[in-house]
């Protein structure tokens, strides 16, 4: 696992807003379908997204992800309300194992707060969904 | 090479624009280089854009607008001496203020022959309560606003007439001589008024 904390301005107009990104690869005992991999892309948005809210976001500015494999890749991302999640991109082939990148942008909860977030409903997610993250992409 | 800025708030379909634009402009026969900055330090918005077999050059490591201005024009050098493009679309960050960004292009336009395209900046019309509620969020948005030559109002797809109407009325009260087009990357709506604005239009410094 590979995670920064991205955002570290002192401009005046930044005030508030606060990101994390991480990158890793997610593994599969059996291929993912194209579907279910949609299914985890909205899933982990939505669970972003919602958890942030909970803890005291003023607004869910931009929660993202990529998925990447041999064969295909898709995006996802969430602006504003957990339940409309966007997934596009161009389904591949079932994928044994798949590299994800999530960024997540928030307005109202401290540095430290988006990043537990992203990473432990990220790992929420992957466990849901029967995957194993495994290591920080190379 | 002509510099456009496609800016906006976190959100507001910068990227989806830049996907939909780039084919536009690049159809009519022009070199288009595309510079994306993301907000995270693992970038997904010049992945996205590459995925849909467009040029691109990522930015990581902080906001173009203010961490990282050098950044961009080394590479609009780089650009400059090797593809030569001409039109570099950027897309900074989405807490980026446009006017930061212009001025580093145009105090350095000697090193790298940069002319002034318009600024563009996108305003969600699905969220302008939202956008210009809180104070910090608002003061942000509203100088994005501010500073552009061409306001988005996006998504109106998505949006009812009154909501894109009140969306207009709030735009126009931050900016007076903005041109306002209406957009939906979905239906089509403002794609071709703000390809010919990309190609047509030239800033002066």
């Amino acid at each position: 696992m590979t995670g920064f904390v991205a955002l570290n301005s002192t401009n005046p107009v930044h005030d508030d807003i606060n990101s994390y990104g991480m990158r890793c690869v997610v593994t599969a005992a059996k291929p993912v379908s194209a579907d279910e991999l949609r299914r985890f892309a909205a899933g982990l948005m939505t669970a972003i997204a919602s958890a942030c809210i909970t803890a005291g976001a003023k607004d869910v500015s931009h929660v993202k992800a990529f998925i990447e494999h041999e064969t295909g890749f898709i995006h996802a991302d969430t602006v504003g309300n957990p339940d409309n999640v966007k997934v596009e991109g161009r389904d591949g082939k079932p994928a044994e194992s798949f590299r994800l990148v999530v960024n997540s942008v928030i307005y109202g909860l401290s540095a430290h707060a988006v990043k537990e977030i992203t990473e432990s409903e990220t790992s929420k997610t992957v466990g849901l969904f029967g995957l194993v993250r495994t290591c920080a992409e190379k | 090479m002509k510099i456009v800025q496609i800016a906006g708030y976190l959100g507001s379909g910068k990227t989806t624009l830049i996907i939909a634009l780039s084919r536009k402009v690049a159809e009519a026969g022009m070199k288009v280089a595309i510079l994306v900055n993301d907000v995270g330090a693992v970038p997904v918005d010049g992945k996205v854009i590459e995925e849909y077999g467009l040029t691109v050059k990522d930015i990581g490591g902080g906001c173009i607008c203010c961490q990282v201005a050098g950044t961009m024009i080394k590479t609009l050098e780089t650009l400059a001496k090797g593809p030569k493009p001409e039109m570099v679309i950027i897309e900074p960050t989405g807490i980026a203020v446009p006017e930061s960004i212009r001025q580093t292009v145009m105090m350095n336009a000697g090193k790298t022959g940069a002319v002034l395209g318009p600024t563009i900046v996108l305003f969600d019309t699905t969220r302008t309560d939202k956008l210009l509620t809180y104070d910090t969020l608002k003061r942000l948005v509203a100088t994005q606003i501010r500073d552009a030559d061409i306001v988005a109002l996006s998504k109106v797809d998505l949006s009812s007439a009154d909501a894109a109407d009140h969306a207009e009325k709030a735009v126009r009260e931050l900016n007076q001589t903005a041109k306002i087009i209406r957009l939906s990357t979905v239906t089509g709506e403002g794609l071709a008024v703000l390809a010919d604005q990309m190609r047509e239009v030239t800033v002066q410094a």
